[in-house]
């Protein structure tokens, strides 16, 4: 066919080349070259021999020349398949969004489904791949490692480092390029030249060799460096994104501003971006250590460390160097405490460096829940595959006829799938654009309203590859709901008759439907049993007695910086005074001070506990109690009961020397949880400090978790020390009140008794002691919640399925049913007959998803509380959800069926 | 007369507009876009017809020629070559690029003369 023939053949289209065989056409035309040049040579007077051989030489090499030009000729005609095949789609997507105008059902309910489907599992991709897949946004992040120390003598396996480790590890390694080590704290900050507004800000205290080793960019100015990092070195820091926007309106200028941190005087040298989040997204501010190797704190194990690896150094021949440099510690920093060695502290904790991925100490716990989520989403996904499998294989046959006739026409197979397919592509590529947007409201959604301890939430978006994922999801919904019906296709010709010869449906078309929704209700099993364990769990936590009564208690944080509380006397003379005029409030029932609230994640002070007269404690390291420091009636307040002994005296009575322990450590240490043989007893906090007398016990609280048995605890009055590096008056306490109604109500009067005493002093933390044991739960709230949704959306599209695909088998079978029912079946019996086979279906996914939910449970285990994997209440419960909505999906349609006119039905056409 | 193995060969890309401004004056085949090349440049200029051809199917992939295959006056068939609005627009604006810079490279020779 010529170019102009096809011209004429497709008006408006316009075709450039002419369609024949590629070699032929470069011969024919090499050939009639060279022809002409040989008749003009003979016309000249050439001999016919020397013409052809001239006109073959001046061609130059023939061979080349043909070989590009088929080359060429071979592009060209690919050009022109890939536009033909363009055209017949276009054709295609014509015809199929004809076709779907005509069934609007079916393209909603795919449209609906999928929408859902989709939308729920690129969500979820876009923060499991933001948190969890992506690289942490610093220089060659597969080198960072956190650096901890294994003290399984003490049962810390995950023990953070000393300032004695991290200067051993830092100059007497040889595989890692550097050690940064760092301590969460927090700080009164006020902005120096602005109205008085004192805040409490969470602060990171570092080392400046902890930037160079992450090779994290300041947003402004420059990083801490090793000078300002040095001891005596003036005042400065850094401040976080958030604060520069909030507190600074992003001023460009905000190098060489200054703050208060903690009464002192601090030049912000640069301002680091939202993205950095070491050590956690809540730090606001990052100030020097400057530390003295020469003269070391005695800080003990609480810093937390990372180190770079040297390039092709694994973590495992890094952490056998740093095992080999770590006794060096004893002789280059022999002190580690007053009256403690570095020597014996190494023989008592035998620390064992480990050094872990970073990503793992960013991430931390979340990533349990986001992959739980994760995999709720993706059960979902695969309910709503198989629904949109469903819907294709019943409009596969109702189109049937229709299909069958184009067949006979002369369409080929693979014609018709194209057309058949590109119905459900359509469907599906709006349902994916549609679910991109569900994804960017829910992360925005997430963004404003979600857990704010989420680790990278910054780096969270609705980026390009979350696109492609979506894109990739549409395609696998659409192969997963085109291809079963495909299949069939394939299989064998179309019957023209198919639809006309009545009776039963199909065998075959049968099998396949019922093997989907088995699927589906494996997959609902799944995610119903798995929520239900959560929730199971959420119930058992909410019934633990924390071993306090948070019910009208509330808590008002504060902390007194040294610069202005020198003096131990100053710090007790103002809370003393502060717990006088709350007491006197009206509405006020009791007052108390402590360093630390139970559940709250602050304030948290292990230390050891050297019983007098026990002789272990040479070589072993005794158990670690949890410090707290109290004042005025703070067992009273939180009803926390006194066992045996008596409670601390008024605060400015008070003496050092007094101690009141938990009688959890009345059992550890005295094998007597009543606590009497405890009274009188004597211990001190290190090998060579003074006695403390233990005067009372307490009833154990909860401490660090619902979850957690509770831990020993022991209290000290809030009193001046002698020896501050044995004790210390705490600066930081919660004034917890309990009051007779509502304790919101008391704040403002809170706020301007601690006004009063000191107008800079920030209070925080300002929550009922209700809302700090509902924060302590939130994760596994939120997770229970997530799951919860996903399972319960998931069974309602497999209860969809399954009362779609029944409804259908009915109205296939109305003929069967009729007749039966003309010979004499009453409409109840054929009703249960088709009932009893979808119930059949249902059994067979009910097994099937049990065997899933065997393999899978497991994985659940960390984040279940007071339940099994097995939890029969859940996994019972699941199933019998799953057989109640499966009886309800087929009984409805069958029931419907069995009711109709028997001669009516035997009319109709099935 | 110079030898014609010493005539000037073609300067790459310069084929393409020698070509373009041929096929502006008329469709014509392969063999005859030689021809009037060499005749035009009075034989200062030959074709190497071993890229003369793929030269004019690469314009076509390009879409500035068309070709369809015609009975030639000598009665054979052959491939006829027929600019393009695209091509016509292309002959513009290299024939507009080559005496730009042989502008400049007079400009050039001029000065280095003076």
């Amino acid at each position: 066919m010529s170019g102009e023939e096809q011209d004429r053949a497709r008006p408006g289209r316009v075709v450039r080349t002419e369609r024949e065989p590629v070699e032929g056409a470069v011969d024919d035309e090499i050939a009639f070259h060279l022809a002409s040049r040989v008749s003009e040579l003979q016309r000249r007077g050439v001999s016919a021999a020397d013409a052809r051989r001239l006109a073959i030489s001046e061609f130059g090499d023939i061979e080349a020349s043909r070989r590009e030009l088929a080359a060429v000729d071979r592009a060209l005609r690919r050009r022109r398949r890939v536009l033909t095949a363009l055209d017949g789609s276009l054709q295609d997507l014509r015809h199929a969004t004809r076709s779907l105008r005509r069934a609007p059902t079916f393209g909603l309910a795919t449209f609906g489904t999928l929408a859902i489907g989709i939308g729920a599992l690129t969500t979820m991709f876009a923060i499991v791949n933001a948190v969890l897949l992506r690289p942490l946004p610093y220089r060659d992040p597969a080198r960072l490692v956190g650096a901890w120390h294994d003290m399984a003598a003490i049962n810390l396996p995950h023990a953070p480092q000393a300032v004695q480790t991290y200067f051993t590890y830092a100059t007497q390694t040889h595989t890692i390029e550097g050690i940064g080590i760092y301590r969460e704290t927090a700080a009164n900050v006020s902005v120096i030249g602005q109205a008085a507004d004192p805040q409490r800000v969470d602060v990171a205290a570092c080392t400046a060799t902890l930037f160079s080793v992450l090779g994290a960019a300041p947003l402004r100015g420059h990083l801490i460096t090793a000078d300002e990092d040095q001891p005596g070195a003036a005042p400065v820091a850094m401040i976080g994104e958030g604060m520069w926007r909030s507190k600074f309106g992003s001023d460009p200028d905000i190098v060489g501003r200054v703050i208060d941190v903690n009464g002192v005087a601090r030049q912000i040298i640069g301002v680091l971006p939202r993205s950095f989040e070491i050590p956690t997204s809540r730090i606001a501010l990052w100030i020097p250590l400057n530390l003295d190797p020469a003269n070391p704190p005695p800080t003990a194990f609480t810093y937390g460390g990372i180190a770079r690896l040297k390039a092709g150094v694994s973590a495992a021949a890094a952490e056998r160097d740093f095992a080999s440099v770590l006794p060096r510690a004893a002789t280059l920093y022999p002190r580690f405490a007053p009256g403690v060695s570095t020597q014996q502290i190494l023989a008592q904790t035998k620390p064992r460096p480990i050094l872990t991925p970073l990503r793992d100490d960013v991430v931390g716990a979340v990533s349990t829940t986001l992959w739980l989520t994760g995999a709720a989403a993706l059960l979902l996904y695969l309910v709503a595959c198989i629904n949109v499998g469903n819907l294709a294989l019943v409009r596969f046959d109702a189109r049937q006829l229709e299909l069958a006739v184009r067949q006979a026409l002369g369409a080929g197979g693979a014609r018709i799938a194209r057309s058949y397919l590109a119905e459900i592509a359509i469907v599906a590529l709006a349902a994916g654009i549609t679910a991109l947007a569900i994804s960017g409201a829910a992360l925005a959604l997430l963004g404003s309203k979600g857990p704010t301890d989420l680790p990278r939430l910054a780096e969270v978006a609705l980026d390009g590859r979350c696109v492609l994922f979506a894109l990739v999801a549409c395609s696998c919904a659409v192969l997963l709901g085109g291809a079963i019906p495909l299949r069939r296709l394939r299989r064998g010709t179309l019957l023209l008759n198919r639809s006309t010869r009545g009776g039963t449906a199909g065998r075959a078309a049968n099998r396949t439907r019922q093997t989907l929704v088995a699927a589906q209700i494996a997959l609902a099993l799944v995610a119903l049993a798995g929520s239900g364990l959560l929730v199971r769990s959420f119930i058992r936590l909410d019934a633990v007695h924390p071993g306090f009564d948070a019910d009208r208690v509330a808590t008002y944080w504060m902390s007194l910086p040294p610069a202005r509380y020198a003096k131990d006397t100053a710090i007790v003379r103002f809370y003393a005074t502060l717990l006088d005029r709350a007491r006197a409030l009206p509405g006020v029932v009791s007052a108390g001070l402590t360093s630390r609230v139970p559940l709250v994640p602050r304030g948290f002070n292990d230390n050891p506990f050297y019983v007098e007269g026990a002789t272990s404690a040479d070589e072993k390291l005794p158990p670690l109690q949890i410090f707290t420091t109290v004042g005025g009636d703070y067992f009273q307040t939180m009803r926390i009961p006194l066992l045996a002994g008596k409670p601390f005296d008024a605060m400015d009575q008070q003496r050092e020397g007094d101690a009141i322990i938990s009688s959890r450590t009345a059992s550890m240490f005295w094998h007597d949880s009543t606590g009497r043989s405890a009274i009188g007893k004597r211990f001190r906090v290190l090998p060579t400090s003074r006695w403390y007398t233990v005067v009372g016990v307490v009833a154990s609280t909860r401490d660090s978790s619902l979850m957690k048995l509770p831990a020993p605890v022991v209290y000290f009055p809030q009193t001046t020390y002698t020896d501050p590096a044995q004790r210390q008056t705490a600066r930081t306490m919660a004034l917890v009140m309990r009051t007779q109604s509502d304790p919101a109500s008391l704040n403002s009067t809170v706020q301007g008794i601690v006004r009063a005493l000191d107008p800079s002093l920030p209070l925080f933390d300002v929550q009922p002691m209700v809302a700090a044991v509902r924060a302590s739960t939130a994760r596994l709230r939120f997770t229970t919640l997530m799951l919860g949704a996903a399972a319960l959306v998931t069974l309602a599209l497999g209860a969809l399925g399954l009362s779609g695909v029944m409804g259908y088998v009915v109205t296939l079978r109305r003929r069967e049913i009729g007749i039966r029912i003309a010979l004499g079946a009453a409409p109840t019996t054929v009703a249960a007959a088709t009932t009893r086979d979808a119930m059949r279906v249902t059994a067979i996914g009910v097994a099937v998803g049990l065997a899933l939910f065997a393999a899978a449970a497991p994985f659940a285990r960390a984040t279940l509380f007071g339940v099994a994997v097995w939890d029969p209440v859940a996994v019972a419960g699941a199933v019998l959800i799953l057989l109640a909505a499966a009886m309800l999906a087929s009984w409805l349609p069958a029931r419907r069926a069995a009711q109709v006119d028997p001669a009516e039905a035997l009319r109709a056409e099935a | 007369m110079p030898d014609a193995k010493r005539s000037a060969s073609i300067v790459s890309g310069t084929l393409d507009l020698l070509i373009l401004k041929t096929l502006s004056i008329e469709p014509a085949h392969g063999y005859a876009i030689a021809q009037h090349i060499k005749r035009l440049s009075r034989d200062a200029l030959t074709v190497e017809e071993g890229s003369l051809y793929p030269a004019l199917q690469r314009m076509q992939v390009k879409g500035w020629i068309a070709a369809e295959w015609k009975k030639s006056p000598t009665g054979r068939q052959a491939r006829y070559y027929k600019l393009t609005a695209l091509g016509r627009r292309q002959l513009d604006a290299e024939q507009q690029a080559f005496e730009s810079s042989i502008a400049a490279i007079t400009r050039v020779l001029r000065s280095a003369e003076s």
